[in-house]
């Protein structure tokens, strides 16, 4: 393993809970590691299993979903 | 047989001998199962806790693992169920404590064991109606007091049983056996037990502040389920009706004996002759009075 | 080709102070598409605005990213500087620089390189934007208020009052709620039913508001300006329209004085038909169908009679008897009622802490010891003793009277930690009052913090302790028992450091903490809002929207909102009818264009839409003998799960394309 790895996570984050969280998290200064990538979706519903693949197929270490 | 590991502890070996075999007596009785904890030691409790509370916790935990293999642990006396119930809850995020079981060989696992009190493992087997048929003399017109003392219910996150200030799990109990609870306001009153040797005085005004708050509501006993409550309560009545203003004295015994009375367990084996003011029977007494 | 646009914002140091900004707008022209790059202190500020606009125009700039704060922030207002320089406001997308990037993360160079990451997959994102119309609805000018207290009351007037019409829901059988049960109020002591009731007569006069007492609303439906609401309107079993108000009724009821009257906090009786209150509004009774003999009778009409046998009759039946007017209807079944509102006001008011959680109380089984709303019926002259303070226990005047705040207040164990704000004061409310009517009593009053923060609040609280001589004692009461047909309280004195034991007390007052009514959760979820943990309705914005709650057209007042006393009721009504107001000054509502639309070419029929859509806006439609799917977009909320259950990629969501989600994927990681 090398030393402090980087990641590239990409995240699906629901506008409404996630997303705003996220948003909290930057108001309350809570720092977390630069990995993760988060893009606003309307809703969970909205998520296509086929974002995901996308992500991987193009080389993401991970993908996160959360709503 | 549904069984539990029986963690005795220390009063239960000498001074509350009677809530030891009464218990026993009573469950074996109803049939649930009682295995002593193979070499147990010391709950944690008393001096340990005092002096270093990472050590206690670890004493705890050694009981908590030998317990492990066998099933939940019932422990009788308040403070060994309260400092083992402690001793969970630090234990999930006590690395550090963990790690020095570890090296004893004791490899505790978050979650493996639970622990009870002699009153809730009871008040469960009231629930699930494992004691029905097993009253052969119900203590018909019987008034008792329940009381429960500091750390039966208390602190509520650790006990997580009954409400802490109004508890009425023994009251459920003894309905079960045919005696009737009195409705009073000492039953979680401190008795001052920890203080004997510190304020003797203050100790005495406690208990007989207890003990008449009980005699006011009619009761005929006190039915505790705390070693300590117990000998308090019980063994400095002779000598507070001249000095406290005791009104009378009053039997102070484990709602386990009076149980084991109702199942028409053998006295000795109750341990009835071991307590210093003796369970008068009513009619005795009235028959004094009159007479 | 595209030719976008990047500018990002400093934010002062916000953004500057963890991120490259320069290094981000120099790399960012590098990206496909990108024809100009720039950053500045304040995108938002007029000076930054104007430099975008500028930018647009003097690069033919089609398309605009922005990296700076979350687009919950300003995405609304950078909406509208990329219109005024003439683009569709849709051709915009933020990359969330500050609270995604500098304020959580530690290290400088990794900040800036996901700046950039942001920025691409914002590029990528707006490459295939499409300009989007916002649709057009009309707007229903008429008002729902749910809750007749005293909130709901002032929010009807106010809104009325602007020519707007109002139907008031209220679940009791008459409007009033708490206020009505109150005797003074503080810090002025005004009678409450004296300065309510003619608030309550207003409603039912005035010709804007229609009054729907034992009624619950039971489903809501629709959008701003359009919400669809189903009422139902319990049956009373007398008719409105022809009753009287004359109670003879009542009085001939034979359970009267037998069932604990709500009102009264159970302290007083009603019979089963009846007004809970003198001043009810209406003043119509009802009948309790859980009480009344003739209700609860079987039917004649549904029994089975054998051969020979009599039918038998129904029990009593006496109200019908008596009343003059024939307005005792048994029959009368519950109504549903549908109707169509532009804008609904909650006003659903709180509850108030149960203390049987309190062991060292009584939990509730002592008699002498009583909440402070008993205090308020027992001390009011029309309350159960006229007016006069006696204990419950055997109707003696007290001697030695012991009020106790905070209780299930500020008590994480066992109540709520949150502080309810009116307890302080009509805690020294009800000492005064004690003094008043008993001037030989003792009074005390055990409190944690003194919270008398408000217009003439802490000179009332002086006022009990010094002009009224309650005697203020600061700590926890940590047992009550009765002993010799009194009591015996145990408390800390905090400020003297010693326990205080308290013989001889004749009357407890528990100042029980305010908390959420019981059904507020299941109120909020039929109408598509939510609460906060205490069951509380929440705001969109507690400081600057504080009446607004996140579902479009839908407002909350008073105290469902969080405990609060009766001038912040009245103003939080005030501002919700404001608020109606503006919304009702519109004539149609733009609708968000961010709704899912389906290519009937691509369509196969499958239906697999149709079956996920949350809000049923989806229904399969057919032309020419091909079926396909139609979104109804004035119901779509735009969450697009048609589009992810969509197989061959015909539902797609407007602003959230496939197209525009992937081509961000790809950015992030490709380029």
């Amino acid at each position: 393993m090398v030393e402090n790895p980087k990641f590239k996570i990409i995240g699906f984050f629901c506008n409404w809970c996630s997303y705003a969280g996220a948003d909290l998290a930057g108001n309350l200064r809570l720092t977390y590691p630069a990995d993760l990538r988060i893009a606003r979706i309307p809703c969970t519903g909205r998520m296509d299993p086929l974002f995901a693949l996308k992500a991987l197929l193009e080389g993401a270490d991970g993908v996160m979903v959360s709503g | 047989m549904p069984a539990y590991a029986y963690f005795p502890g220390c009063s239960l070996e000498a001074s509350a001998k009677e809530f030891d075999t009464s218990f026993r007596a009573v469950f074996d009785k109803i049939g649930v199962g009682l295995k002593e904890i193979p070499d147990w030691s010391c709950c944690g409790s008393s001096q340990v806790h005092k002096v270093d509370k990472d050590v206690a916790t670890a004493i705890a935990g050694r009981n908590l693992v030998l317990a492990s293999d066998i099933g939940d642990i019932v422990a009788p006396c308040a403070f060994c169920s309260i400092s083992l119930k402690e001793a969970i809850i630090k234990l999930e995020h006590e690395g550090p404590i963990r790690s020095t079981l570890i090296e004893a060989g004791l490899e505790y696992l978050p979650g493996s064991v639970s622990v009870i009190s002699a009153v809730e493992a009871t008040y469960r087997a009231v629930e699930e109606g494992l004691i029905d048929g097993k009253v052969q003399s119900p203590l018909t017109g019987l008034k008792v007091a329940a009381y429960y003392g500091c750390l039966l219910v208390r602190p509520p996150k650790i006990a997580q049983f009954d409400d802490p200030e109004n508890p009425s799990s023994m009251e459920r109990i003894m309905v079960a056996v045919g005696a009737a609870p009195v409705d009073w306001s000492h039953k979680t009153e401190c008795c001052g037990n920890a203080y004997i040797f510190v304020n003797k005085d203050m100790t005495l005004n406690l208990v007989r502040d207890v003990l008449n708050a009980a005699i006011e509501a009619n009761a005929d006993a006190v039915v505790t389920a705390c070693p300590l409550c117990q000998q308090n309560l019980a063994m400095r009545q002779p000598h507070m009706k001249q000095n406290y203003g005791l009104k009378r004295e009053i039997p102070v015994l484990y709602f386990t004996q009076l149980m084991g009375a109702a199942m028409n367990i053998d006295g000795q084996q109750l341990g009835l002759s071991g307590n210093i003011v003796r369970l008068i029977n009513k009619r005795q007494q009235e028959a004094k009075e009159v007479g | 080709m595209a030719r976008v646009g990047v500018f990002i914002c400093h934010c002062g140091a916000n953004i500057a102070g963890k991120v490259d900004v320069e290094a981000v707008s120099e790399a960012a022209i590098n990206i496909p598409g990108v024809v100009y790059s720039s950053h500045q202190k304040y995108s938002c500020s007029e000076a930054g605005q104007k430099v975008i606009i500028d930018a647009i125009k003097e690069n033919r700039l089609d398309r605009v990213v922005i990296g700076s704060c979350s687009p919950k922030m300003h995405e609304n207002t950078f909406r509208k500087t990329v219109q005024q320089a003439g683009l569709n406001s849709y051709m915009l997308e933020i990359a969330n620089l500050r609270e995604h990037v500098s304020w959580v993360t530690a290290d400088k160079d990794e900040a800036t390189k996901k700046a950039m990451d942001l920025v691409k997959a914002a590029v990528g994102k707006v490459s295939f934007a499409k300009p989007l119309t916002p649709g057009q609805v009309p707007v229903e000018k008429r008002a729902l208020v749910i809750g007749g207290g005293i909130a709901g009351i002032q929010a009807a007037l106010d809104i009325a009052d602007m020519g707007y019409e109002v139907v008031m829901v209220e679940r009791e059988p008459s409007i009033g709620g708490r206020m009505a049960q109150l005797d003074k109020t503080f810090p002025t002591l005004d009678c409450s039913a004296c300065i309510l009731s003619p608030r309550m007569v207003d409603v039912a006069q005035h010709p804007n508001i229609r009054l729907l007492t034992y009624s619950e609303v039971e489903n809501v439906n629709g959008y701003v300006g359009n919400f669809n609401v189903i009422i139902r309107k319990k049956a009373r079993f007398v008719d409105e329209r022809i009753c009287t108000g004359c109670l003879e009724c009542m009085g001939k009821c034979p359970l009267k004085k037998k069932i604990p009257n709500e009102f009264e906090n159970g302290r007083a009786p009603r019979g089963a038909i009846y007004v809970p209150f003198a001043q009810a509004v209406p003043k119509v009774p009802v009948i309790d169908k859980e009480y009344c003999r003739y209700l609860l009778s079987p039917d004649p009409d549904k029994v089975e009679v054998k051969e020979g046998e009599k039918k038998p009759k129904r029990k009593c039946g006496v109200c019908a008897k008596v009343c003059t007017q024939g307005a005792v209807d048994f029959n009368q079944q519950d109504e549903l009622i549908s109707e169509k509102f532009g804008a609904i006001v909650l006003a659903t008011g709180f509850n108030l802490f149960d203390h049987s959680k309190y062991g060292e109380y009584g939990a509730g089984k002592i008699p002498d010891v009583i909440t402070a709303l008993d205090f308020e019926r027992i001390v009011n002259s029309s309350g159960p003793t006229e007016g006069k303070i006696v204990r419950p226990s055997n109707g003696e005047k007290p001697k030695r009277v012991v009020f106790i705040q905070c209780v299930g207040s500020r008590d994480e164990a066992k109540g709520v930690p949150y502080c309810s704000r009116i307890c302080c004061m009509y805690t020294a409310k009800q000492a005064i009052l004690v003094r008043e009517k008993l001037p030989d009593a003792e009074i005390y009053v055990f409190y944690m913090d003194i919270r008398a923060a408000g217009k003439g609040y802490e000179e009332f609280v002086l006022r009990a302790q010094r002009e009224y001589g309650a005697n203020y004692v600061r700590g926890r009461v940590s047992r009550i028992y009765e002993s010799n047909g009194h009591m015996v309280l145990k408390a800390a004195d905090t400020l003297v450091g010693m326990p205080v034991e308290m013989d001889d007390v004749d009357l407890v007052v528990l100042a029980t903490g305010s908390i959420a009514r019981e059904d507020s959760v299941e109120l909020a979820n039929t109408i598509g809002i939510t609460t906060d943990n205490h069951g509380f309705i929440s705001e969109v914005h507690p400081k600057l929207r504080p009446v607004e709650v996140p579902r479009e057209g839908v407002f909350a007042c008073g105290a469902c909102l969080s405990p609060r006393d009766i001038p912040d009721a009245v103003a939080t009504a005030g501002a919700v009818a404001a608020k109606v107001g503006v919304l009702f000054s519109n004539d149609i509502l733009m609708s968000d264009p961010m709704v899912a639309e389906i290519d009937p070419l691509k369509c196969a029929a499958c239906g697999a839409c149709v079956s996920v859509c949350p809000y049923s806006a989806i229904t399969m439609e057919e032309f020419r003998g091909k079926k396909f799917a139609k979104v109804n977009e004035a119901m779509c909320q735009g969450c697009g799960t048609c589009s992810a259950a969509c197989r061959p990629g015909a539902a797609q969501l407007k602003g959230q394309t496939d197209e525009q989600i992937l081509r961000s994927i790809e950015a992030v990681l490709q380029w």
